[in-house]
Order: C-alpha cells, then sequence, then structure tokens
C-alpha cells in the first residue's frame, strides 16, 4: 500500500532528475568561471626606472595579495639601447606565512624594450588573499647588458633596490585567481538543494491530500484560475502594439536594430576601439535596457489605465501589471533574434553559453514585474510617478555602460556602477554573446538577488494598498 | 445565496483630492492634511434569496453603487462581512473590458476571460453570443467601428451567456434599439426563471417595478425601507412627490 499517487512519485523523479541534469549542465557550461574569477591588476604609468639589475643586484617589490593565486606577471623592462645578455631571476615570496617560492629565471635576451614581458607562474598555493608578499629580482647579467625595470613613483607600495628604498610600484600586471570556496562543494550544495525539493515536493502533496492550505498550492489554484484570463491580457497588449501599422510585428525587430544603428553612428568613433564587437555591444544594452524601461513604463500605469475593470469586476490587481510586463516581454524575446543574427554576422560562434541567457532573461522579468508592481501601486495615489519615470529610466539609462565602456567611468565611482541591477544584466548577456563563456558566479548571485529584492519590495507595496486602489481610481 | 452582515464603508479622504506628490508634501508641511472621515454605508445588513431580483433605490450619492462593489468584492468594507455562495457576474458600464481595436471575436475572449469564463465555455457558447448580439459580420471588425448599440449589444450577450449565480447590474438595461431592448428584458427575465439572483440598480422606478421582488431603499447610507416591491416603490415616489 502505497501513501501517495503512483503519479506523484514519477513527477517526484522526473523533478528531481531534471534538477540534477541542470545543475550538471550549468556545471558543464560555466566550467572553470563556477570555481573561480579572474582578476588582474594593472599599472600602466612609467615615471622612471629603478636602475640596471646587473650582476649581484637585487630588487623587492612590496605587495598585498588580492587574490587567492598568482597565475601570470608581467613587466615592462627598458634595456637603455644596448644589447642585453644573461638571466634574471624572479622570485615570489609569501611573507606572511615566510614561504619563498621556486625562482623563475628569465632569458634576458629576449626583452623588448616598451613591450609587456609576461611570465607564467607554474604552480602557486591558493591561500594568498589579503597576505603580504613580495616579488624579487635578481640580476646575472654582466654591467652593460643588463635590463632595468619601469616603475611609477606615484604608485603604492615599496621597492627595495639594493637597500636603496624607492616609494612606488613597478610597472607590472598581475593576473590571479579569486576562488569561490563553496564551489569545492557544489555536488554537496546541489544535493541539499535536492533534497529540499524533494522535502518540499512531499510537503505540499501531503497538503493536498489532506486539504491543507499553503503558498504554493494557492498559487497554483490561482493560476489554474486566471491562466485564460493572463493569457487573453497578454496577447491583447501583443496584438494592439503595432495594430494599423503597416510593417507590424516586424518593428519588433526594426526598431532595436535602428536605435542601435543612430548611436552606432554617433558613438563608434568615440569608443569603439576600447570595446570588443562594439555593434553588439550596443545592440545588446539597447535591447536589454529597452525592455526594462518599456516593460516598467507599461507596467506603472496598468492599474490607473484598467481603472473601470477595477472598479467592476473582481480580479486578482496584480494580473493587470504582470500581464503587461509579460506582453513587452514577448516583444523583447521576438528582438533577441535579430540581435543573435547580427551576432553572428559580426563573427560571434554559436555556443552552450547562450543558454545561460535564460536564466538572465527570467531574472530581469522579475526585477521588472517587482518595479512595475511597486510603481503601478505608487501611480495610483500619486499621478506625478509616471511623468517621474521618464526622467528616473533616462538617468538609469546614461548610468548604465550601453554604448560606453565601463572604463570610461572614474575609479571612485566604479562600485556604485556594481549596484546597478541593470549593468549586471546586459553585462551577462553581453559576456555570453560576445565572449561565449559563462559569467562569474558574483554575477549570478547579483543578477538572482536583485530580481528576488525587487520582486519581494513590489509584492509588498502592492499587497499593502491594493485594497485602497478602488477609492482612488 | 448572498448575506450583508453588518456592513460598514468609512472613506479616510483629505479634504481636497491630492493626487500629485508635490501637493501631497507641501500640505504636509503645512500641517494642513486633514482627514474627512466620510462614512458611505452605515451598518448595512440584508439576505438575499436564490432567484430573488433585488432592486436597490435611493438618491444620487446614497451608496448603492459602493454597495455593488463590496458585494462584487472589488472593495473591502471597513467593517462586516458579505458572505457569497457561487459565482458572481457584474454588468459592466459601455466598452469597460473591450479593447477597440481588437475584432469584436477576439473582444469575446477577452471580456469572458474577465469575467471569469473558461476558454472552453467561451468555445461552446461563441455562436450563441455572436446570434443573440445579432452583430453578423460585424463580428470579424474591430470595435472602434461599432456603434454604441452594437457595443452594448455584444456586452449585454457575454454578460448573459453564462447562468450566473447573481448578476449584477447597474442601470444598463436601456441598451440598444426597442427591439434589442425586449430581447435583453425578455433574456433577464428567464435568467432570473432559472434561478438567478439579480442585483439591480435602476433610477427607473418603472423598470423596478416590473422587474423586483423586493426593493432596498438607501437613503443617507443606511437601509431607509426594505421590503416588497410596491409598497417601497409607492413610499419612495410618495417620499419624493413631498
Amino acid at each position: 500500500m502505497k501513501y501517495f499517487s503512483s503519479r506523484f512519485y514519477k513527477k517526484l523523479i522526473v523533478l528531481i532528475l531534471s534538477f540534477y541534469l541542470c545543475a550538471w549542465f550549468f556545471y558543464w557550461i560555466s566550467g572553470s568561471q563556477l570555481r573561480y574569477e579572474t582578476i588582474i591588476e594593472k599599472q600602466e604609468e612609467i615615471t622612471g626606472s629603478i636602475g640596471e639589475l646587473s650582476e649581484g643586484s637585487t630588487a623587492t617589490q612590496e605587495l598585498l595579495f588580492n587574490f587567492d593565486q598568482v597565475t601570470a606577471l608581467a613587466f615592462k623592462f627598458a634595456d637603455y639601447g644596448r644589447n642585453l645578455s644573461g638571466k634574471l631571476d624572479i622570485i615570489l615570496h609569501n611573507e606572511t606565512d615566510n614561504i619563498t617560492y621556486p625562482s623563475i629565471t628569465v632569458d634576458v635576451s629576449q626583452i623588448k624594450e616598451g613591450d609587456w614581458f609576461l611570465i607564467d607562474i607554474p604552480y602557486m598555493a591558493s591561500d594568498l588573499a589579503g597576505k603580504k608578499g613580495s616579488i624579487e629580482f635578481i640580476g646575472y647579467s654582466p654591467t652593460g647588458e643588463a635590463p632595468t625595470i619601469f616603475y611609477a613613483e606615484n604608485g603604492k607600495g615599496t621597492i627595495y633596490v639594493n637597500e636603496k628604498i624607492l616609494s612606488g610600484q613597478l610597472c607590472m600586471i598581475i593576473s590571479g585567481r579569486h576562488y569561490y570556496r563553496l564551489a569545492e562543494y557544489y555536488w554537496s550544495i546541489i544535493t541539499f538543494g535536492a533534497s529540499l525539493l524533494a522535502a518540499g515536493l512531499f510537503y505540499i502533496e501531503f497538503c493536498r491530500k489532506h486539504g491543507r492550505k499553503n503558498a504554493i498550492l494557492q498559487l497554483e489554484l490561482i493560476w489554474e484560475r486566471y491562466r485564460f484570463l493572463i493569457k487573453q491580457l497578454v496577447s491583447r497588449d501583443f496584438k494592439t502594439k503595432y495594430k494599423r501599422s503597416v510593417l507590424g510585428y516586424l518593428w519588433s525587430f526594426l526598431n532595436p536594430l535602428l536605435t542601435s544603428l543612430v548611436q552606432y553612428m554617433v558613438f563608434s568613433t568615440l569608443f569603439k576601439s576600447d570595446i570588443k564587437n562594439f555593434p553588439i555591444y550596443l545592440l545588446t544594452g539597447t535591447i536589454f535596457f529597452g525592455f526594462f524601461s518599456e516593460s516598467v513604463s507599461q507596467g506603472l500605469s496598468a492599474i490607473v489605465g484598467n481603472s473601470s475593470l477595477i472598479t467592476k469586476v473582481y480580479v486578482p490587481k496584480w494580473i493587470y501589471p504582470v500581464t503587461k510586463v509579460c506582453a513587452s516581454a514577448t516583444n523583447f524575446i521576438i528582438s533577441l533574434v535579430p540581435l543573435y543574427i547580427v551576432a553572428l554576422f559580426t563573427g560571434c560562434r554559436p555556443n552552450f553559453a547562450l543558454i545561460l541567457l535564460i536564466f538572465d532573461i527570467m531574472c530581469l522579468l522579475l526585477f521588472c514585474i517587482g518595479l512595475a508592481m511597486a510603481l503601478s501601486a505608487c501611480n495610483v495615489f500619486f499621478r506625478d510617478i509616471q511623468y517621474l519615470w521618464g526622467v528616473i529610466s533616462m538617468v538609469w539609462m546614461y548610468g548604465t555602460p550601453l554604448f560606453y565602456p565601463e572604463t570610461i567611468i572614474p575609479e571612485a565611482y566604479r562600485s556604485i556602477l556594481k549596484l546597478n541591477p541593470l549593468y549586471h544584466y546586459v553585462n551577462f548577456a553581453r559576456t555570453c554573446i560576445i565572449d561565449g563563456v559563462a559569467p562569474s558566479l558574483s554575477t549570478f548571485a547579483f543578477c538572482l538577488g536583485a530580481a528576488a529584492v525587487s520582486l519581494a519590495i513590489g509584492c509588498i507595496i502592492f499587497k499593502k494598498t491594493q485594497n485602497k486602489f478602488a477609492l482612488y481610481i | 445565496m448572498l448575506s450583508i452582515n453588518h456592513v460598514t464603508m468609512n472613506f479616510r479622504m483629505v479634504n481636497d483630492k491630492i493626487d500629485s506628490l508635490k501637493e501631497y508634501i507641501v500640505k504636509l508641511l503645512q500641517g494642513k492634511l486633514v482627514y474627512n472621515k466620510l462614512t458611505v454605508l452605515d451598518d448595512i445588513t440584508f439576505s438575499v434569496e436564490k432567484g430573488e431580483v433585488i432592486g436597490i433605490i435611493g438618491r444620487n450619492g446614497a451608496g448603492k453603487s459602493t454597495l455593488l462593489k463590496i458585494i462584487s468584492g472589488v472593495l473591502q468594507p471597513t467593517s462586516g462581512q458579505v458572505e457569497t455562495f457561487g459565482n458572481i457576474v457584474p454588468m459592466l458600464e459601455l466598452g469597460a473590458g473591450f479593447d477597440a481595436e481588437l475584432s469584436g471575436k477576439e473582444n469575446i475572449y477577452l471580456n469572458g476571460a474577465i469575467l471569469g469564463y473558461s476558454e472552453q465555455f467561451l468555445n461552446e457558447k461563441f455562436d450563441e453570443i455572436v446570434e443573440f448580439s445579432e452583430l453578423g459580420n460585424f463580428i470579424e471588425m474591430p470595435i472602434r467601428n461599432y456603434s454604441s448599440g452594437m457595443m452594448a449589444r455584444l456586452a449585454f450577450s457575454i454578460a448573459t451567456v453564462v447562468n450566473p449565480e447573481i448578476l449584477i447590474v447597474d442601470e444598463i438595461l436601456s441598451v440598444g434599439d426597442v427591439g434589442f431592448q425586449n430581447k435583453s428584458r425578455a433574456r433577464m427575465m428567464e435568467l432570473m426563471g432559472g434561478g438567478t439572483t439579480v442585483l439591480f440598480v435602476s433610477h427607473s422606478l418603472n423598470q423596478i417595478r416590473e422587474m423586483c421582488n423586493r426593493v432596498v431603499w438607501l437613503e443617507n447610507h443606511k437601509i431607509y425601507l426594505m421590503g416588497e416591491t410596491q409598497s417601497v416603490c409607492d413610499a419612495y415616489q410618495k417620499f419624493w412627490s413631498e
């Protein structure tokens, strides 16, 4: 005798298996991105050189490790216009734990003045974050044939050259990795998630069997009951958008293409050289941001615009803003087609990372729904919101790197940029389409987190105020 | 079928209706944000049996429409409860729930969905709705080309195709030409005969006398008189002639 029906067990097994499949798929696509993030620190400025590193002379740069592991170093050497010969040893120290790593020997004759000289670091422990360290150079070249290294006086840190002290930093690039410790437990976390899922399903089935209420069953009931209405409202908005226009749905293709074309002509000379695949960089930004600003502006007038219905028929009121956003989303998804076509033309290869876009789009959709719900509720009481939104969305647009590279934002304000959810949503898509790799784990977390926060705030504001709507519209 | 227990509705209205943020802040800073308590319904209690047709009369602003809104669940009363058994279908005012750009056919589905009908039900009843509305080939046309009479016919046909348990009618029976008026009245009678409970707000005493079993007379946000149609209507007429 079984307690639950066999149909339920079948459903359970299918769900758990597909959960694992998704997890495996994600693991496979994201690959190294899941385990670590690559960080690059650069000191490019040159104010002078530290002096000749001939036989017997040493130079030591003190530094603070900002990440877990160093994978490569690059320096700018100078040759005083002479032919170089001999060797140079480079030794990394971890001073906090007093560990010295095997030295790396460089053939000095390979050095070209002014070029970055790249040195791979073969193996290093991955626990450097926050520790003090140093890079030591020991010269083995005859005087007159030894190289020197450029440095910047205003850089942070201290350089010791043959017991002489220089304040500043060497011209160098440190490429390192920041490891996600949690990723080591990936499969344990997934298994934990799967068992939570299973427990949840059992609980819901138990409630269903005993006629008890719970939030998910309630949601299922609402969905069953209002599915047809939601479908009708979404298709209404979608159908009427381009009604009476000759080209109809083609505008969903043309609109972002034409906007981007104008922007491309205006900005291409300004920023082109700084950005890889500028057309796609631009188009992705335009389409994603366009969806955001349009869906929110549609959604925020949904309650006021449907006042004649809201005062007459009982329909859960959240349906109005949600369907407005969903109708915009249909449009948005159509406009991804020309985006992808242009991407293929500009040399992006089809790849599996594109599947991750589904995650990005879902998060963006939830983010928009949350915002639309909050604003549509506020708009009932203060009609200024709809005019205010025009201004806010414009500020938001200029604040997001849509047509300019993020590097033009001063370092001091860069951290504010990182708080802008739209920056992450757009960046997520760009990484998938242009680079063809999975974005970093922190981007995933931020996208999901922003969506959850927005949705929660939207629901709370909406729920608190919805009973008063009928009085104010 | 429907019972209304001690329903009271208070609005907390600001002196002037403020709907801009600037006005609100200015008034708030000036300390002029005075709230007036406005009682729109005061302790209303009555119940309706299955199949009854209840007329609601009263002067403008007596609270008739608010009462209907509370019954249909659009407004939450300040205190008291409304218990309903069965689905409520409101007859919408002209054009509400329609989209002018869509065809009559698409509007049947849209409006039907808003009224809570299922897709399957609408598929089955589609022909019946079109036939009753007498729109014929116009059904494929965008309804922005419809006359107001045609729109009303369509709205009435959609609202009454279902046999709702409770039908709420707010002053819209006088739609269309004479022929359609007769037809719609006949359909209303048919519904009532079939056990539909109707709540009917009208200023036309003739209609009330003709259709209702019982009448609730709201005066000053309270029930002034409630009872058998003819006597309440007579009293109402007398009240106004004095």
